[in-house]
């Protein structure tokens, strides 16, 4: 099943196009990276797709034809962990609750179902012990975790994931891949923005994204010397 | 501690000032989590002009500061929106700005119905009961806020992207948080005066935020050591007879020292100790490890000088059996994994030093994972 669907998106900020024109197709049960270098507009993009920015022109439907709006609890997004103040006074356990504040809204009551939801989320990130921790207490790698299993609690089936490997070290990285398997294997789709091209033989499908889509298709399709210079390359040929 | 409590007036003042701290600590930790204390500074400036317009409009002074307060923090916002300043040199400009046109209208009007010193620096021992009401009136209307949207709250202060993603009104909120601040402010200068009402509004939760990992424990904690403050200020107030606005706040103000010094969670003499009781650790460690690579070429006790033998017995680590020192399955799993963590660490990262130092931060899923990669790189 098709779980997004861009299609003649582009987006400027300022005057400056930040995306042009971009058609790109997301199934379920892949895990996609979307590279490009800084700049590149990765970020605008998942921004666009979660209406955080205002885009010119284009259309982005989700689920074959609904709108953000109408299915905003299936889609997770999980930023950049900088972004986050990780020493905000909240536990572990409220952190990942908050991804059921989605379906209960502010003045609805968190149920026992939802925490029950949210203990297995916890129990599947294997952070279950760190429930009662506050966020500050936990390492880079655990504090990705603790993201996901907000994302996991909410019941998302399409996760956009702003560069999870910034600041963490190899051991957390293989951890995090064995994480997203286990999410494919559900069925979900993973939409990860890397700025690297370290990781590029781990995604199913590659986007190789400079303000225009470079090239897209699997790893071995895609990486070649001549993709990965337009993808580097300063001048951007629109 | 009785006499006082004999006068009315000091009833009064009692009464409305653990109002006012209930109030302030309801809205301290998400005024310090959204980094907003100089705005709350800026809003309790602006009270100023208010009171001072309300009196020649012969409006309620109330009406007057609420006003002026909620101005402030839209033209802060405004000028950090629409302009290239920074917020807090916004907030500075709103704050300055305020105060001096509310100082040049007291200096026109030149009235004797307002007391300048009582409005900046507070005295709740002079306190009207039209203050009483409309202090009671504040707080219902910030705990019942607080209480009913506090989950609204609390996402919006710690993730604001999340909070718009969910559809929440992010706008909204914003707006009612400057107001549930400007009409805490506005109780809070009753106490302390404009000055000091920021001190209200901010220590009660840094404290809190020293010490606890829940913002509905902040607030809790916040409300009792407020209540304790005032309560003590205007004592000493009156057996001193130090102003009590300023009372008040040198009491808080020595809770927060108090606690930064030992707070169990974060304060500076707990982690002196919690650095000193890891180093002790990774010296236990270490010994450990020297013990039970002895043992394994069939050390015998009467071989060993300086290391406290009876310390190792005692941590479970080591039993004696006639003469002989054999490791408890609990030491030789703990030995073990430092002498495994070491090899696999000076392998992947070639460097004995360096192994020595990260055996002791190593657990057996790191040791896993360590495994696995030096399998595949093979």
């Amino acid at each position: 099943m098709i779980s997004l669907r861009i299609s003649n998106l582009t987006v400027y900020y300022d005057l400056n196009p930040i995306l042009i024109d971009i058609y790109l197709e997301f199934e379920s049960g892949k895990i996609y990276g979307i590279v490009g270098p800084n700049g590149a507009g990765k970020s605008t993009l998942l921004k666009s797709i979660l209406e955080l920015v205002n885009y010119e022109e284009g259309d982005i439907v989700f689920f074959e034809n609904k709108r953000f709006r109408e299915i905003k609890e299936k889609v997770a997004y999980i930023p950049q962990k900088e972004i986050i103040d990780w020493d905000y006074p909240i536990t572990v356990f409220e952190l990942v609750l908050l991804g059921r504040y989605v379906h209960t809204g502010i003045l609805g009551r968190i149920s026992k179902f939802d925490r029950e939801i949210a203990i297995n989320a916890l129990k599947k990130m294997n952070i279950y012990e760190l429930k009662e921790k506050q966020i500050s207490e936990l390492s880079g790698g655990q504090q990705q975790r603790a993201l996901i299993a907000r994302a996991i609690c909410q019941d998302a089936q399409l996760y956009l994931l702003d560069e999870p490997f910034v600041g963490v070290d190899i051991i957390t990285e293989r951890k995090l891949f064995e994480i997203f398997q286990e999410l494919k294997k559900e069925n979900k789709t993973l939409i990860i923005v890397d700025h690297d091209l370290a990781r590029v033989q781990k995604y199913d499908e590659l986007v190789f994204l400079n303000r225009k889509v470079i090239a897209k298709g699997k790893p071995k399709d895609v990486l070649s010397s001549e993709n990965i210079l337009d993808l580097y390359s300063e001048k951007l040929i629109i | 501690m009785i006499e006082p409590l004999q006068y009315e007036f000091f009833l009064r003042a009692l009464l409305t000032s653990i109002i006012i701290a209930i109030t302030s600590s309801f809205i301290s930790p998400f005024l310090i989590s959204k980094r907003w204390s100089l705005l709350g500074d800026a809003i309790s400036h602006a009270v100023l002009p208010g009171i001072a317009i309300a009196y020649i409009l012969k409006i309620p002074f109330f009406i007057g500061a609420v006003t002026s307060a909620i101005i402030t923090a839209i033209f802060v916002g405004f000028i950090e929106n629409k302009t290239k300043v920074k917020g807090d040199t916004a907030l500075g400009i709103g704050l300055s700005g305020a105060f001096a046109l509310g100082i040049a209208i007291m200096s026109i009007i030149r009235t004797k119905d307002i007391d300048l010193y009582h409005i900046l620096f507070g005295n709740v021992l002079a306190i009207r009961n039209s203050d009483v009401i409309l202090v009671s009136v504040i707080a219902f209307i910030i705990i019942v806020s607080i209480l009913a949207l506090y989950k609204g709250f609390v996402l919006w202060t710690f993730n604001n992207t999340l909070f718009k993603l969910y559809g929440f009104p992010d706008e909204l909120f914003r707006y009612f948080l400057i107001i549930l601040i400007s009409i805490s402010v506005v109780s809070a200068v009753v106490a302390v005066g404009i000055v000091l009402a920021v001190a209200l509004l901010i220590i009660p939760g840094a404290i809190g935020y020293l010490i606890f990992k829940r913002i509905s424990d902040i607030i809790k904690f916040g409300a009792f050591i407020s209540i304790i403050s005032v309560v003590l200020g205007l004592y000493s107030s009156y057996y001193l007879n130090v102003s009590s606005g300023p009372a008040i706040v040198i009491i808080l103000t020595i809770f927060f020292i108090i606690t930064m010094f030992i707070s169990p969670k974060d304060g500076i003499i707990t982690r002196i100790i919690r650095t000193y009781k890891r180093k002790k650790q990774i010296e236990w460690q270490d010994k450990i490890k020297l013990l039970y690579e002895l043992s394994e070429n069939g050390l015998s006790i009467e071989n060993i000088k300086g290391i406290k033998i009876f310390e190792f017995v005692k941590l479970g680590i080591i039993e004696i059996d006639k003469g002989k020192i054999k490791f408890t399955p609990k030491g030789k799993e703990l030995a073990q994994r430092l002498i495994i963590a070491h090899e696999l660490w000076e392998s992947y990262l070639k460097s004995h030093n360096v192994a020595e130092k990260l055996e002791h931060y190593s657990d057996e899923e790191i040791i896993k994972i360590l495994n696995d990669i030096l399998k595949s790189k093979d």
